[in-house]
């Protein structure tokens, strides 16, 4: 197998190559982490002044969708995990396969994820205009709402990148561009997919069962 | 070793003489050569410095007379909110970091270039994107909501382009965040062999620090901004307290970024000069560990203290006495590092020459801007001096006098290195005095309004303020000759100035030691760090007779 | 530790991950008052950090990515701890 490995001119070895390209993508999810951090501290300091309507509205969505979806993601970091690591050995096809899966998993949370939302448009808790509440402090009811979409819609938003990132990761595996020898970039990849999901391990519980009543 | 290692010239290896040898617009739209980017920037930030300084002028102009006869309060309030978010976002913040850290970093580091440097070329087309929407922002009509954006009247009330301003600050802010990132791991990873940590130049140590502010409180600026212009257009609460929000929370998030900011505008100028004292005293800086370590210190300080910001705000008293003390902490690494400066000094070979000047303007302005914060940090003195014309005085102190005397020091300094050419040293000097005296004289007469009550922010005063708003805006017409001298005498010097040699100043350092200007690839051949930094000749020690 | 052992250890991280899926819901049907939300956010917590460690790789990493990878999280807790300690001693009195 001729796997060819790209040495950029700026470095001397392809350890510090890998080195410095791992400690990018490091860098950038601290600040990506700092990011969310603002929506995070929102919710919070929100939720601690307004408890009660928060949980109220908590109840509203759709616990059985949301706890599928993470199992979803769940799944697919794992898909992702492996496909890096079949890289590593070389196995071609397998890791496309892989890959493949990881995009397809994606592709159904999001599916999911629209259905929600759709669900949640027709009963009315899409703040703005169209929104219809009609039980006890409406205000702060929308402002879980305004939350909520903001919160689900930035990790979307990063989901399709983290999809969009894959889909060129397929084809360059494809092309032999990536491989055993030359794994950078699906590994930065990979880190990036795992970070989509960490925010979302923190967006179920807080969103969905910090309310939830059974 | 790879079986086949291919190797990929990102520039062009036919240039061999010098970086600026090829002279096409699209080897320079196009080029990844961390020095080229870094004079992109200069120029661009060249631009808005200009349009932010014009803005100021008016404003000063206004000023001269208590019924500021000449703009009324809408377009008072627009040219200040014009002059505030330039000067911040599109020239302090990018200053010295983009211009002088692209150039310099991978050259004191030995490297060939940064560890990402498309990723550099992208930053400088994001910042341009960015300072293009706030242009336009201006031109279709402007902001008036100040620099700080303060919800709810940003969010809910201005009729005037708020949101799109927002945007540009937001789209500028990805390239700091990238730029930082670039830094963080070029200085982790690329360093010469014998390069090591505590053989780094200060300069390094400064922009290092600087980067880690860049990384972790730009984004946070980035969904503040976001909030404010979502709650803007969709009409939703978020922050406005009619629709259930805190409009509080706007301020802890946006001086969560906005005051490390304030520090991303001063430490890498607290590098240069630290560079400057070194070469012109020809002594390695005293207590260089110490120096070293309160970069680090102050950055994550500055994360600690934004609530200063919000004394007389409805925060928590509690939460006031914390941020207070915690404020006081931050005076102790930037004293040491002004002590270590000055005990460089002592018993220095010291040579007087621009830069140098500069560097002791800044040493004296920095200090005042330091304790007067002290002022500010105070609880019970902030209610009084909180929103006057103090402030604004404080804080030029440190960004004026501070980083722009460190930044005009440090291109002096360097611009033999980055032009290969000489600028002329006596108007050098001349400027370098008239800046100070001019700065002085603006921003002084403001300490004693502010202590007296002016408020900032208002387009008209009562009389009794007036003296010292004409001193102040005589004062501001010598500091914009101190700026538009360097801009002519510095063109001039490129196709005039007389040649500078590798070493014009006969520095330490990697920088010195290729030609000037630098070749492509930095070096001929990849530097070897033997000693540690600034290691000048130690003078003769026979004690010096009275 | 080479690609083979790397994907044993995936799938079993994995099975560790929707198991406290599992518990982090089953607990709802536990009722427990004021603890549900520590004990969902422990819960949460430990899953990141499974996640982190072995499938982000963090604990085959050099000391750097440590270094990179923690700072993001101290960082939001400074954000955090400070604007709460505000929100909370907002009602105090001397």
């Amino acid at each position: 197998m001729n796997a060819r490995a790209i040495l950029y001119e700026q470095f001397s070895d392809l350890e510090q190559q890998r080195e410095s390209s791992l400690a990018g993508i490091w860098a950038f999810i601290a600040s990506e982490i700092m990011f969310f951090g603002g929506l995070f501290l929102a919710f919070t300091v929100y939720r601690l002044n307004y408890t009660q309507a928060f949980n109220e509205a908590s109840q509203h969505l759709n616990l059985v969708l949301a706890t599928l979806n993470t199992a979803v993601l769940l799944t697919s970091a794992l898909t992702m995990a492996l496909a890096a690591a079949s890289n590593k050995m070389g196995w071609k096809y397998s890791t496309l396969l892989l890959l493949m899966v990881t995009t397809l998993l994606g592709a159904l949370f999001l599916a999911i994820k629209g259905i929600e939302y759709i669900e949640d448009w027709h009963k009315g808790l899409f703040p703005g205009s169209a929104f219809a509440w009609t039980g006890s402090d409406p205000g702060h009811v929308q402002l879980f709402f305004v939350l909520y979409f903001l919160m689900t819609g930035f990790h979307a938003l990063h989901l399709m990148i983290g999809m969009g990132l894959i889909l060129v990761m397929l084809l360059l595996t494809w092309k032999g561009w990536i491989n055993s020898r030359h794994f950078m970039p699906l590994d930065v990849t990979s880190i990036y997919w795992h970070f989509v999901d960490l925010v979302w391990i923190f967006l179920f519980p807080l969103l969905y069962l910090l309310g939830a009543k059974i | 070793m790879p079986p086949v290692l291919q190797i990929i010239d990102l520039k062009d290896s036919q240039a061999t003489r010098s970086y600026l040898t090829k002279q096409t617009l699209r080897s320079w739209l196009l080029t990844t050569d961390h020095k080229r980017v870094g004079l992109l920037y200069l120029y661009t930030i060249i631009v808005f410095f200009a349009v932010a300084a014009s803005a100021a002028a008016v404003m000063r102009l206004n000023l001269l007379t208590p019924r500021g006869d000449l703009v009324q309060a809408e377009t008072y309030n627009k040219l200040f909110t014009m002059h505030g978010v330039l000067m911040v976002w599109f020239f302090l913040i990018p200053s010295i970091p983009s211009v002088l850290g692209n150039f310099l970093l991978p050259l004191m580091l030995g490297a060939r270039d940064l560890a990402f440097p498309k990723l550099n070329l992208l930053s400088w087309y994001i910042f341009v994107f960015g300072g293009g929407i706030a242009l336009y922002a201006l031109l279709i009509g402007g902001v008036d909501t100040g620099w700080t954006f303060y919800t709810p009247y940003s969010s809910t009330y201005s009729n005037s382009h708020v949101a799109l301003m927002a945007a540009g600050v937001f789209v500028a802010g990805f390239s700091s965040i990238l730029t930082g990132l670039n830094f963080i791991v070029t200085t982790h990873k690329l360093r010469a062999p014998g390069l090591t940590w505590f053989r780094l130049r200060l300069f390094v140590w400064s922009l290092y620090a600087t980067s880690v502010i860049l990384v972790l409180a730009t984004p946070v600026l980035a969904m503040t901004l976001t909030l404010m212009a979502l709650e803007r257009i969709w009409k939703v609460g978020v922050f406005d307290p009619a629709l259930g929000g805190d409009p509080l929370l706007f301020q802890h998030l946006f001086w969560f970024y906005s005051h490390p900011a304030v520090y991303i505008m001063i430490l890498p100028g607290m590098g240069v000069v630290s560079e400057l004292i070194a070469a012109f005293s020809r002594k390695r800086v005293f207590g260089y560990t110490f120096v070293a370590f309160s970069s680090l210190a102050i950055a994550l300080l500055g994360f600690l203290v934004w609530g200063h910001h919000m004394f007389v705000s409805s925060q928590s008293v509690f939460a006031g006495v914390i941020f207070s003390f915690l404020s006081f902490l931050v005076a102790i690494p930037s004293a040491i590092k002004v002590f270590n400066w000055t005990a460089t000094l002592y018993r220095g070979s010291i040579s007087l020459d621009t830069p140098m000047l500069y560097a002791i303007g800044f040493i004296g302005l920095f200090t005042i801007g330091g304790m007067t914060g002290l002022f500010l940090a105070t609880l019970a003195v902030d209610v009084h001096v909180h929103d006057t014309y103090f402030v604004i005085a404080h804080f030029h102190y440190i960004m004026v006098g501070g980083m722009v005397m460190a930044f005009m020091g440090g291109l002096h300094f360097w611009w033999p290195k980055i032009s290969g050419r000489m600028y002329p040293e006596l108007l050098g000097k001349m400027t370098a005095i008239v800046t100070f005296l001019g700065f002085n004289l603006t921003f002084f007469p403001q300490f004693i309004l502010g202590y007296l009550g002016m408020p900032r922010r208002y387009h008209a005063y009562p009389e009794q303020f007036q003296v010292y708003n004409v001193l102040s805006t005589a004062g501001a017409s010598i500091l914009g000759l101190g700026y538009v001298l360097p801009l002519c005498y510095l063109i001039w010097s490129c196709c005039y100035g007389k040649p500078a040699g590798n070493n014009p100043w006969g520095a330490k350092g990697f920088e010195w030691e290729t030609t000037s200007p630098p070749p492509s690839e930095n070096f001929e051949k990849p530097p070897v760090q033997t000693e540690e930094a600034y290691a000048y000749p130690v003078p003769s020690s026979e004690p010096i007779t009275e | 530790m080479n690609a083979r052992q790397e994907g044993t250890q995936a799938g079993m991280v994995y099975v560790l991950l929707i198991a406290l899926l599992a518990a982090s819901v089953g607990s709802l049907f536990l009722h427990l008052g004021p603890w549900q939300p520590v004990i969902l956010l422990v819960i949460a917590a430990v899953q990141a950090s499974l996640i982190v460690l072995y499938f982000m790789q963090v604990r085959s990493s050099t000391p750097l990515i440590w270094l990179l990878s923690a700072g993001g999280f101290l960082w939001l807790a400074i954000l955090l701890l400070l604007v709460l300690s505000d929100y909370v001693s907002r009602s105090w009195v001397w």
